[in-house]
């Protein structure tokens, strides 16, 4: 039995089907598993912190907190284009693949002399086109995500070394102010990437809470067939989705490779993992249809502030994978647990 | 659908024609093969150059086969060049034991097998050529000690935990360094991190370590990508002028920019082009005269301050 959480759907109204059972809007009931859904994961999140400040106060030092803000807007942003793949129902698996190559080839341009300003917003460009790709063999060509995605991660891998020759760019930002500017810069003490980070974030909560689009990608997820025949055009919202996910990926790595000065042919490797993790620990499910973004985003924090307080308070590096591991599968327990 | 079947199709056979490997009739040139573990890292384009120039000035045809940081597919990549009928084999592998097998064919057919820069554990291989990672990892620890004699506080970027140059490169210098292991040492090891041997998590690491050490005297990191990670953390963090010392190892030609930069004081540099062409000069005397070299042999690193 699922339970819609965060979704409204006047337009295609309050009752359809699934598995013969069906199902309304549900009431706030205020008991515990709801309290979980909508609180738990800020609560562990609060509790994770103060378990690492305790531990070591040089965790809440405004340079450590401005240096886990700058780190998480990578994972950040590929994971809130994750949210709305994985809300259809779907799965990205190319996005590490896609911040490679879009770095690379901002890298390339860059080095040969094309400005900030062309270059930043061609590369973008780049991203929502792989994601466009991804999007119309799953959408239209109807094929698993899983596999697509899997395929096209390597076969973008696969060009970047085609394009570098295996070779990194470096040096990048020495010439080009504006691209540095994206990790090394600040409005008013905040850092810059930590700006997009919330700037997007508002934007996609719009589009996804606000827009029949938004509607539809939940729709979509919970039942793609009653979507269809509700009259929604499932094929180019599933595409869009894609292409959100390939434009975020894109935007990560251009902070990545503004943050390392440098594009790295094997960079954004494992990507994928930290971002459906995130996704996963926020709350959202992967079989589509029940999420919400703001939950990725304290997702994609309790990931950054574990990568980083570990750090902080001197867990070895193995242990660090384990714990990881343990807060995922946890969060999903506890997730399936609050959803029966 | 099917126009779009047809077109995948001829652009996935174009692609195997037109980047295939084969020689054009190009028919008596006898042919080495050399594998890679990863040509992702440019630093060892270093080596395979070396070794596609010197092969090629022998008069060989060298094939280069990527591993691409997979050590699972070498071992078809060794069947392979077996198949196109290479003379010899020139290989640096992703571990010391996933191609033992493999190599054991062309071991057993003669076939001269030199292992550069790690090795593999497998008998019968002509010699293997690596950089004495431990010696080296030994004289960064006593530039070190020269460059500090007071001591300080270092912080240490590991590369991949369990291959060769980690244990060694760490083992060597920890050795002089780490007070545990060496008395005499001035020196405190405040932290540690695994970069990987990869720039993003040495950057991160050591954008962590900022964060919670005001005072960091030292930064070694196990090579110079990792090391190029540390210092742009330095800059990030707006510490350039703390007098953070970064040493690096390899040789790589960004290091040597940030040295020249001021951001890294030095790098402990691997004769790669020697390596590389000293493994097909090992093959060639074995095929035309079955001179055998030393089983093993160790290539001294240096400071890269000490040459010019």
């Amino acid at each position: 039995m699922l339970q819609w959480e965060g979704y409204k759907m006047a337009n295609l109204g309050n009752i359809y089907r699934k598995n013969g059972t069906v199902h309304g809007e549900s009431e706030e009931k205020a008991n515990l598993s709801n309290i979980y859904r909508k609180y738990g994961t800020v609560i562990a999140l609060f509790v994770l912190v103060l378990i690492i400040s305790i531990m070591n106060s040089k965790f809440l030092s405004m340079y450590n907190i401005l240096n886990v803000f700058r780190q998480v807007s990578i994972n950040g942003l590929i994971a809130f284009g994750m949210t709305f793949v994985i809300l259809t129902g779907g799965i990205d698996l190319s996005v590490g693949a896609i911040l490679a190559l879009t770095g690379m080839v901002l890298g390339l341009m860059v080095a040969s002399g094309t400005p900030d300003l062309i270059a930043i917003p061609l590369v973008l460009l780049l991203g929502a086109l792989l994601g466009w790709f991804n999007g119309v063999l799953i959408s239209k060509v109807k094929l698993q995500a899983f596999i697509v995605t899997l395929a096209t991660m390597t076969m973008f891998s696969g060009i970047t070394m085609i394009i570098s020759d295996g070779i990194p760019a470096m040096g990048i930002t020495e010439n080009s102010p504006i691209l540095n500017f994206f990790s090394q810069g600040d409005i008013l003490g905040i850092p810059f990437p930590m700006i997009i980070l919330l700037v997007v974030f508002a934007l996609l909560l719009i589009i996804l809470q606000k827009t029949v689009f938004g509607r539809g990608v939940y729709a979509i997820g919970g039942n793609e067939e009653v979507a269809r025949l509700s009259s929604l055009p499932t094929d180019r919202i599933k595409t869009s989705v894609y292409i959100i996910s390939g434009v975020m990926s894109a935007l990560a790595g251009v902070i990545l490779t503004s943050r390392l000065s440098s594009s790295q042919p094997t960079a954004g490797a494992g990507f994928e993992l930290d971002a459906i993790a995130a996704v996963v620990i926020g709350g959202t499910s992967l079989a589509g249809g029940k999420g919400r973004l703001f939950g990725t985003l304290i997702g994609v924090l309790i990931i950054g502030v574990l990568n980083n307080g570990l750090n902080i308070i001197g867990v070895s590096a193995f242990y660090q994978q384990f714990i990881k591991g343990l807060v995922i599968l946890l969060a999903v327990i506890l997730d399936r647990k609050s959803s029966r | 659908m099917k126009k779009l079947l047809l077109v995948l199709l001829s652009i996935l056979t174009f692609m195997m024609v037109a980047c295939s490997n084969q020689s054009s009739g190009d028919g008596g040139k006898e042919k080495i093969a050399l594998l890679m573990a990863d040509l992702g890292n440019p630093f060892f384009h270093v080596l395979r150059d070396a070794v596609v120039e010197q092969g090629e000035e022998l008069g060989y045809e060298v094939l280069v086969y990527d591993g691409q940081n997979d050590p699972s597919k070498q071992p078809s990549q060794v069947e392979d060049a077996l198949q196109q009928g290479v003379s010899a084999i020139v290989i640096n592998p992703g571990d010391e034991s996933s191609t033992a097998n493999a190599l054991r064919d062309p071991i057993a057919q003669d076939i001269p097998v030199v292992t550069v820069d790690r090795s593999v554990d497998v008998e019968g291989v002509l010699s293997y050529l690596v950089t004495d990672n431990l010696k080296g990892g030994k004289l960064v620890g006593e530039w070190l000690q020269e460059k500090l004699p007071e001591g300080g506080k270092v912080i240490h970027i590991e590369g991949i935990i369990g291959t060769a140059p980690q244990r060694e490169r760490g083992g060597g210098f920890l050795s002089v360094i780490d007070p545990e292991q060496n008395p005499d040492s001035e020196f405190e090891i405040l932290d540690t991190a695994v970069g990987d041997f990869s720039m993003a998590p040495a950057e991160s690491a050591m954008s962590d370590f900022l964060a919670k050490h005001d005072d960091i005297d030292v930064v070694f990191a196990q090579n110079d990508t990792m090391a190029v990670g540390v210092a742009r953390a330095i800059e990030t963090a707006g510490r350039q002028d703390d007098g953070i010392i970064v040493i690096g190892f390899d040789g790589a030609k960004e290091a040597y920019d940030l040295i020249d930069k001021g951001e890294m004081e030095v790098t402990a540099v691997q004769d790669f082009e020697f390596i590389g062409s000293e493994a097909v000069n090992y093959v060639h005397d074995f095929l035309k005269d079955g001179k055998k070299p030393e089983e093993k042999v160790l290539v001294d690193v240096y400071m890269s301050d000490e040459k010019k």
